[in-house]
């Protein structure tokens, strides 16, 4: 089984890299994604950025351009020179009116006219009643009246706007009048706006409040912290990474900037999202399978199957060379062994578990019978588990004579072994695969094995069971000598030969009496089951049991063994117990 | 008619007299000169947008630095400045003065007249100051007690900023729009000059006053030079 081990660990590792790989591949081609989408965000805020600059001269241009109006000139010229305020009012808000009809279509929200001296001259939009205000402390107010064309960003009463500014000048070109100031929306049109352009959603953010955002601002509750949390970075790199950033079940990815000008101090920013790609998983992979993923052009059907089939094959044919067949030419062995064909396993032919589980048995049977069997070649590797009486006996198969009172079930050898030895009749071995254990069922125990004929009362039995093994027979072990308070009211002659003691059973054995009882509870038994007793005799029933103890007795050391009668499977059939006291 | 030894006191006491008064005046000197700022101080934005273009026909004008530069001498002894009552108005988006120095337990009232409201706070000491709107027309009176210097801002215009310098010294000079300052009435003796503007404290030389006085060129550098002169 070396080489099916080894194909299995080899394919076990092959899964390990395979899964491994599954789970692994994906990463790279994440980052390398995420990578990707970093680089289109980071396209995205620069392109924003740009947006934000042309549009910030785009306005500078366009009250520059307002400012050349004569009216509007006069206006604040006038204004400038000490006018009364009221009336030019009146008049630089119609001009403006007139100027710009379309100031919410341009996204306008208010365009403010100052004099020289900063003061609030008239406006449309926001506040348009009122004047007379200065502004002049706004730095892109003071800028514009210091004759720079400049742009800001307000975060006032919770607004954003974007604010142009341009000086005007008298219409001699020689000095300043005034200031043309713009306010522009910088909320959801912005938004929207840049969604188109840019392919992303936008988010506007002031003082961690997010103003608006083309996607549900309530889903967005932690874009502010997660900004904040970066306050340093956008500080000095005047952005962030991509950020991760989740939405309910949504992971977006996220760049945040800063306005300019005095919306920066006011921790305004402007943030650009895209959906992020889901993580590679395999699972998810899988899932977003289609099936022109699996089309015969697009998918190795052909060798990956070829693959599969030949790692399958190598290992059916490794398993059934190693295991099956060994297997089945060791089961076919047992049977042959069962039906006393052969003497032993022949345990050199398998290897591994196999060749253990053929030594184990061919053990048992030298152990049963207690007959060397023919030396097996890889008998010095088992042989002291074979002749250990305790490795022998833990399984319960055979006698345990170590103990002075042995449990009937474990003691004796099972019943039918029993029966079978003395009627000469083998039980046929189960198999391997289970059941009842092996070793009993192999050839009977020495002890009890059949004399080269059949006892007289023994059953007539299909011709196959009747031969004992001719072999056990002749390699049964020379008696031993019986110890000697068994042995004191005998002659000085160890052992009387088997059929000696059958045919002349001697009135001083102590077990007469008791073989006589086992004889007619054997005989009863026997009737009540339904078998024959033709043949039975008691004498012979004597010599047989007498023949038997003295074998136990030699075998185990043991002072005695006592018999009883007992039903196995619908027959009578008895059991030997060592006893040693 | 008085007794010649009278007469003889009185002119010795005369004698002494104007000898501490000689003494006193050659003591204290006058600490003068100019602070050139660099150009990203005396543009008078703080806050820059994406633009800011010259118009093609007037000439640029100056920014009005208002008076949001400070010169404080530090080192020498002084007679410490009892507090006195100080009042900022906000007006036309703008604080004025935008710098004071006070000496401590100093009570600053902050007047709006704008039309529009002020949060004004000390954000980076909101235990001295905490944020509080101040309506138009309102008043907030806020009281120095430690020295120190703190920076007052708007919330909703930045660019709204009051410097408030604590100190019981009185040698400072606020520095004039052509950044001419002077500090009279110091001791002779070591000292530390220091400049103050746009809410950050952006020079510092040390100085030897003499009993001549002094008359200093200070040059602030700008960020980028401090950067290569600190590397």
């Amino acid at each position: 089984m070396f080489l099916s081990k080894i194909w299995f660990v080899l394919v076990g590792l092959l899964a390990g890299i395979a899964v491994t790989a599954a789970f692994v591949a994906p990463r790279p081609a994440d980052r390398r994604i995420e990578q990707l989408e970093g680089q289109r965000m980071d396209r995205a805020q620069y392109a924003a950025e740009q947006l934000l600059k042309n549009d910030a001269r785009r306005w500078v241009d366009y009250v520059a351009k307002l400012g050349t109006d004569g009216k509007l000139i006069d206006a604040l010229d006038a204004a400038s020179h000490g006018g009364e305020l009221r009336p030019l009012h009146e008049s630089v808000r119609n001009r403006l009116r007139e100027l710009v009809p379309d100031r919410q279509a341009i996204g306008a929200e208010s365009i403010i006219a100052v004099d020289n001296k900063g003061r609030v001259v008239g406006r449309v939009g926001d506040d348009e009643g009122e004047f007379g205000e200065s502004i002049a402390g706004a730095e892109v107010v003071a800028d514009a009246l210091r004759g720079y064309l400049s742009d800001d960003v307000w975060g006032a009463n919770n607004r954003l706007r974007r604010i142009g500014a341009s000086p005007v000048l008298s219409k001699s070109h020689d000095r300043i009048v005034g200031a043309l100031v713009v306010a522009v929306e910088t909320g959801k049109r912005l938004a929207e706006m840049w969604k188109r352009n840019l392919g992303v959603d936008v988010a506007i953010v002031l003082r961690k409040n997010v103003l608006s955002s083309t996607l549900p601002e309530a889903l967005l509750t932690q874009l502010p912290e997660v900004i904040e949390e970066h306050a340093a970075e956008i500080a000095s790199h005047k952005r962030t990474r991509a950020l991760p950033l989740y939405m309910g079940s949504e992971r977006l990815l996220t760049v945040a900037a800063p306005f300019t000008g005095e919306a920066a101090e006011q921790r305004a920013y402007y943030v650009l999202m895209t959906k992020k790609s889901p993580e590679s998983d395999p699972w998810a992979l899988l899932s977003s399978t289609s099936s022109d993923d699996l089309k015969w052009g697009r998918f190795p059907w052909l060798p990956l199957g070829g693959s599969l089939l030949a790692i399958i094959g190598i290992g059916l044919f490794l398993q059934r060379m190693e295991i099956e067949t060994p297997l089945k030419h060791l089961r076919a062995e047992v049977h042959r062994l069962a039906k006393q064909e052969i003497l032993k396993i022949e345990d050199t032919k398998y290897g591994g578990k196999l060749g253990g589980i053929a030594r184990d048995i061919n053990a048992a049977i030298e152990h049963f019978t207690h007959a060397p069997l023919p030396k097996s070649e890889t008998a010095k590797k088992d042989i002291s588990a074979i002749l250990d009486p305790k490795a022998a006996s833990a399984d319960g198969r055979s006698f345990d004579v170590s103990n002075p009172v042995v449990p009937a079930k474990t003691a004796v050898p099972p019943p039918a072994a029993m029966a079978a030895s003395l009627f000469g009749t083998p039980r046929s071995a189960p198999g391997l695969g289970g059941g009842p254990p092996a070793v009993p069922a192999a050839p009977p125990p020495a002890p009890f094995t059949a004399p080269s004929e059949p006892a007289p009362f023994l059953a007539p039995l299909p011709s196959h069971h009747v031969a004992p093994p001719p072999v056990a027979a002749h390699h049964m072990p020379p008696p031993r000598p019986l110890p000697p308070p068994f042995a004191k009211p005998k002659a000085p002659e160890p052992v009387a030969p088997l059929a000696a003691e059958a045919t002349a059973p001697t009135v001083q054995d102590p077990d007469v009496a008791h073989f006589a009882r086992v004889f007619e509870e054997y005989v009863a038994l026997r009737q009540k089951c339904g078998e024959s007793i033709v043949g039975l005799s008691v004498e012979k029933f004597t010599a047989k049991l007498q023949s038997n103890r003295q074998q136990i007795v030699a075998k185990h050391n043991c002072r005695t063994a006592q018999f009883t009668v007992y039903e196995k499977d619908g027959k009578a059939a008895l059991r030997a117990v060592p006893v040693r006291d | 008619m008085t007794h010649p030894r009278n007469r003889h006191t009185t002119l010795a006491l005369a004698v002494l007299a104007a000898g501490l008064a000689w003494q006193g005046l050659a003591m204290a000197a006058t600490v003068k000169g100019t602070v050139s700022l660099p150009a990203e101080l005396k543009i008078g934005r703080r806050f820059l947008g994406h633009w800011r273009v010259e118009n093609t026909n007037v000439a640029m004008q100056h920014a009005n630095l208002r008076g949001g530069t400070l010169v404080l001498l530090v080192g020498p002894q002084f007679q410490a400045v009892p507090p006195k009552s100080v009042s900022v108005e906000i007006s036309g988006l703008q604080a004025t003065p935008p710098a004071l120095v006070i000496s401590e337990g100093t009570v600053v009232e902050f007047k709006n007249s704008d039309k529009v409201a002020h949060d004004l706070s000390i954000p980076e000491h909101s235990e001295v100051m905490a944020p509080e709107r101040l309506s138009s027309g309102a008043i907030r009176k806020q009281r120095f007690a430690t020295a120190g210097e703190y920076v007052v801002r708007c919330t909703e215009y930045p660019h709204i900023v009051v410097s408030v310098i604590v100190t019981s010294s009185p040698l400072f000079s606020v520095v004039e729009d052509k950044g001419t300052f002077k500090i009279s009435d110091v001791p002779e003796g070591h000292a530390t000059l220091k400049v103050w503007s746009n809410g950050a404290w952006v020079h510092e030389q040390e100085v030897d006053v003499t009993a001549k006085g002094l008359d200093l060129t200070v040059k602030v550098q700008g960020s980028s030079s401090a950067k290569e002169t600190a590397e």
